[in-house]
């Protein structure tokens, strides 16, 4: 029987490599949803919380991890998504905070990386970056750091409803 | 800077060609860590999130890093290929073309992000995996033709090799080591200049946004640029000699001839 040539087989290798890679990458894109595609829908705030909480500070506005209303009012105040309670992601790229207190809001929201920050914008001038820690179909929790009382990285969880 | 190849080459030359580079790469990674969220000139980060990805299982996310790591060793993959079926016919031209690729990745990424990017999530992922693909090109050629002694595109070997050196340098015997000294200064004017082009690139992204992967463009041209007129002066000078020389021959054939002349007119 006639071997098959080194630079033939070589060549197979190769080749063969690159095609197994392809098609790795188009099975495990394909497998699943984008997270561009995943945040669509309206999402519920579940909880606000601190990973550290400066114990030094007044106890009373802390409750455990999770962070008071009052100080959720603090850190949101300068902050594009204060005191919203549902968010409504839409495929145009376009973000609708609603909550009781205010009236809605829309801002533009885009997905950056490898979809791990979502970036928000508000009349094309202030723009906020938040750490996509977890999203999946049912839940959704953003990360972002703040110098308020409280240390460290506040985690933001929502559930999906719709 | 890109002529020479492998042992051949001098300190200088891997100083020139490794301070431009990586001046360049600090640029892009810079650029693109403001724009996209997303380091573009190293992969060892890549390495330690696709492990993550892949341990909470987010597959979309794996299958993005994977191609980002998978273009980033075909940019250098590529790079050497190039020079090593084309450095017998012209070396100047087999350690160009990586670079004129990488020219090309990046003037893509700036005009498209300049007119037409809509800041979709696949646009951002494509554009960060042009740029991987670009820097692989680089990092392949530097390291390629200076015998792996210039990486420019990421900075852990290069901070290791450095600390490794300092502490050398604590002995006398190493500090008079002229070749040691030399890999020192070539290591810290690779780290200087990455370090200047991201600082370059973070301050000019405010006015020219995406333009400023033109700047970096300018860059390399200037790395081409500045080899070709080497090897147009190389080449007039060679000429000149050969005309010279060919003078003399002549010179020399006919300076019987020349002596015989006068006798024969005296004659």
């Amino acid at each position: 029987m006639r071997r098959i040539p080194f630079h033939i087989r070589q060549a197979f290798v190769y080749v063969g490599g690159l095609a197994a890679t392809i098609c790795l990458f188009f099975v495990l894109v394909s497998s699943t949803a984008s997270p561009d595609q995943l945040i669509v829908g309206t999402w519920e705030e579940v909880t606000w919380k601190y990973e550290k909480v400066d114990k030094s500070q007044d106890d009373s506005i802390f409750s455990g991890e999770e962070i008071s209303e009052t100080l959720k009012n603090q850190i949101a105040k300068n902050l594009i998504i204060h005191q919203s309670e549902k968010w409504r992601f839409r495929k145009d790229g376009t973000l609708q905070l609603s909550s009781r207190q205010k009236p809605d809001k829309t801002i533009h929201w885009t997905m950056k990386g490898r979809g791990h920050v979502l970036v928000m914008q508000h009349n094309q001038t202030v723009e906020e970056s938040y750490d996509i820690a977890k999203l999946t179909d049912k839940e959704l929790v953003l990360h972002f750091h703040t110098q308020m009382q409280a240390r460290g990285i506040a985690k933001i969880t929502f559930k999906k409803i719709r | 800077m890109l002529r020479k190849f492998s042992n051949s080459r001098s300190l200088k030359d891997n100083i020139q060609l490794g301070a431009l580079t990586a001046f360049s790469a600090g640029m892009v990674n810079v650029a693109s860590l403001i724009i996209f969220f997303a380091f573009t000139s190293n992969v060892t980060g890549h390495y330690a999130i696709l492990a993550e990805e892949i341990a909470s299982g987010q597959w979309y996310q794996v299958a993005v890093v994977m191609g980002w790591i998978v273009l980033f060793f075909t940019g250098n993959f590529l790079s050497n290929f190039i020079i090593i079926n084309l450095n017998q016919k012209n070396a100047y031209i087999a350690h160009s073309l990586p670079l004129i690729l990488e020219i090309g990745c990046l003037l893509t990424v700036g005009i498209y992000g300049q007119y037409y990017y809509q800041e979709t999530l696949t646009e951002t992922e494509i554009m960060v995996a042009l740029m991987l693909f670009a820097m692989g090109l680089q990092n392949g050629l530097t390291a390629s033709i200076s015998n792996f002694t210039v990486k420019t595109t990421h900075l852990t070997g290069l901070t290791t090799d450095l600390a490794i050196l300092f502490s050398m340098f604590t002995q006398k015997k190493y500090r008079t080591n002229d070749s040691l000294v030399g890999r020192a200064k070539l290591l810290v004017s690779i780290a200087v200049s990455y370090l200047s082009g991201g600082i370059i690139s973070g301050l000019l992204y405010g006015r020219l946004q995406f333009r400023v992967f033109y700047v970096v463009v300018f860059v390399i041209l200037i790395i081409l640029a500045y080899d070709y007129s080497r090897l147009r002066v190389l080449k007039l000078i060679k000429s000149r000699r050969i005309d010279r020389m060919r003078k003399e021959k002549n010179d020399n054939i006919t300076v019987p001839t020349q002596t015989k002349q006068p006798e024969e007119q005296f004659v």
